[in-house]
């Protein structure tokens, strides 16, 4: 009886441990999977980051949860941290959320090109882009979209070839608002600052290129120059 | 009765004396602040003048004339407010500023067509190229990932039919292992040729090759052949491509014998065929590159422009090699 009991003890002990064994071996590879699938998606996540930048798109939440495989919103957080470390030391940039519309992510060059390099960005729609965001600043924050046409007219942009830039392309990388005006027909817009806009210009900038327009200094812009150097003070103070 | 209401009335002339005494003290001390356009003081100022005055007047006899001291009082308060508001509306004058969108662009027009001492009514292709560098400071665009070897694309890519392979019947003899080795670059087919990752490849050596020929055929310094100083990207992938010319041995890597860095140099046909591949790929390179060790290298080294030109990849013209 004694040997039976022994011999039964014996068969279970061995089971038992074997299945502790497979239990730890489990657990053992559990974290390992992990960590190897939070590395990928980390590393999706910066390629679609990078590729949506060449557009100057900015990059949707429900985007990037769609795309990546096990994105979960548990994992999101960490996962978008991790992209933002990265970015930042390897490629110098910073991962920028909007506050107003969360879940809209871009990204920001940290890395200032030397002034006796030559720029590699000399483009068209930066000239126009630049010229509009100047038109709106110094209308106060809004202008007619006739006048913005009519502007851009005068140095040669023809309005036909440029609409779409500055209506859909500008907006979708959200640097220009549009808002219709109401009971306008036929329907009119104005164009306003929009959330890019305001963390990459600043309105210093924009009265300095104005002031070489005017041929005037910067203070002379009246009230302008007042908003100009209340944004300084809050950027300093940020 | 009398006696008494010339005393309370010569009261009456003293304080309204004094008050009117007190605004002008207040208008010369408070100067440079009244002339400011938002200030309302001067306003006030000009109210209480008045206040005085009808008191004056109410408190006497109806046909009571002002008296002259205070009269003179009043002129010169009246003088001095008058004075300050000149200056006020010449401030408010000089801040007001309207701005309007044809003015602005004609005045652009201007200034580009200036230097170009044309008068054309509108931006020509240089005047706008001109407009353009002088706005591009403003924009810190971050530099365009190019992927190394075209992961993803964005274009539709037809998929290419695979011809059915013929198995042959397994022979019964033992199939002897052969040496493999890497694909080489002179075993590639017409198809690869015309890959991207070929192209770039033969581009850089034909820099590489006109620099080594430059430099009176010297070993030429592998960080100023490879860095460019404009982009870390086309940086890393400048050393992607090279390391392909290493592998292969178009290209030996030995290191400088002065300042042990390494060193490129380009290897002669005939001697690249009659040497094994083994002797060959005995010197390797090992380095990490980040966004701060390039920048070191390239302020240490003093690089204002690329070895390389990454825009010339895709045309038949070389940029000149910098060692003259």
């Amino acid at each position: 009886m004694s040997r039976r009991g022994s011999s039964q003890k014996q068969s279970s002990e061995p089971s038992q441990r074997n299945q502790s064994q497979k239990a730890n071996a489990s657990q053992l590879k559990q974290p390992a999977e992990e960590i190897i699938d939070l590395d990928r998606m980390v590393a999706e996540v910066i390629q679609y980051f990078l590729i949506m930048e060449q557009k100057k798109f900015p990059v949707k939440r429900n985007d990037i949860m769609k795309l990546v495989p096990g994105m979960s919103a548990k994992n999101f957080k960490t996962i978008i941290a991790k992209a933002q470390t990265y970015l930042d030391d390897v490629f110098g940039f910073l991962l920028h959320e909007f506050d107003e519309k969360s879940g809209h992510y871009v990204l920001l060059n940290q890395v200032i090109m030397p002034e006796n390099l030559p720029h590699q960005d000399l483009s068209e729609n930066n000239t126009i882009l630049f010229l509009t965001l100047s038109a709106i600043f110094l209308s106060e924050g809004c202008i007619g979209e006739d006048e913005v046409w009519n502007m851009l007219d005068i140095l040669g942009y023809k309005p036909e070839n440029h609409k779409k830039l500055v209506t859909n392309d500008f907006v979708r990388q959200l640097y220009i608002n549009i808002e219709v005006i109401p009971q306008s027909d036929p329907p009119k817009m104005n164009f306003t600052w929009g959330e890019r806009a305001t963390i990459e210009f600043t309105k210093k900038e924009i009265l300095a290129f104005a002031a070489k327009i005017y041929g005037q200094p910067p203070e002379q812009f009246g009230a302008l120059w007042n908003l100009a150097e209340k944004e300084d003070k809050a950027r300093e103070a940020n | 009765m009398a006696a008494e209401h010339r005393q309370s009335v010569g009261e009456m002339e003293a304080d309204a004396r004094m008050q009117i005494q007190q605004i002008i003290e207040d208008l010369n001390l408070d100067n440079l602040n009244l002339t400011e356009p938002g200030n309302t003081s001067l306003d006030k100022k000009i109210a209480l003048l008045d206040e005085i005055f009808t008191e004056y007047v109410k408190g006497g006899d109806n046909d009571k004339a002002v008296d002259v001291s205070q009269a003179r009082l009043d002129m010169i308060a009246f003088c001095k407010l008058a004075t300050i508001n000149h200056q006020r509306i010449r401030r408010v004058a000089a801040s007001s500023w309207t701005f309007r969108a044809a003015d602005f662009a004609n005045r652009i027009v201007r200034l580009m067509n200036v230097e170009e001492s044309s008068q054309s009514e509108s931006l020509n292709e240089t005047t706008k190229v001109k407009l353009d560098n002088m706005i591009q400071p403003h924009f810190n665009h971050c530099v365009p990932l190019k992927p190394l070897l075209g992961a993803l694309t964005f274009t539709n890519v037809e998929a290419v039919r695979k011809e059915p392979r013929q198995r042959q019947p397994r022979t019964q003899e033992k199939v002897v292992a052969q040496q493999l080795q890497p694909k080489k670059l002179t075993e590639i087919s017409e198809e690869d040729q015309n890959s991207k990752v070929a192209k770039h490849v033969e581009y850089i050596m034909s820099c590489l090759v006109k620099e080594f020929k430059a430099n009176d055929r010297k070993p030429i310094s592998f960080y100023r052949f490879v860095m460019d100083p404009t982009s870390f990207s086309n940086s890393v992938e400048n050393i992607f491509y090279v390391s392909f010319l290493i592998k292969d041995g178009f290209v030996a890597i030995d290191e400088d014998g002065e300042n042990g860095l390494p060193s490129l140099s380009v290897v002669n046909r005939r001697h690249r065929e009659t040497m094994s591949q083994t002797s060959v790929s005995k010197k390797q390179l090992i380095l990490s590159l980040d966004k701060e060790t390039w920048q070191a290298i390239c302020k240490g080294l003093r690089l204002t422009s690329a070895a390389i030109d990454p825009k010339s990849r895709n045309t038949t013209f070389h940029k000149r090699p910098r060692h003259e």
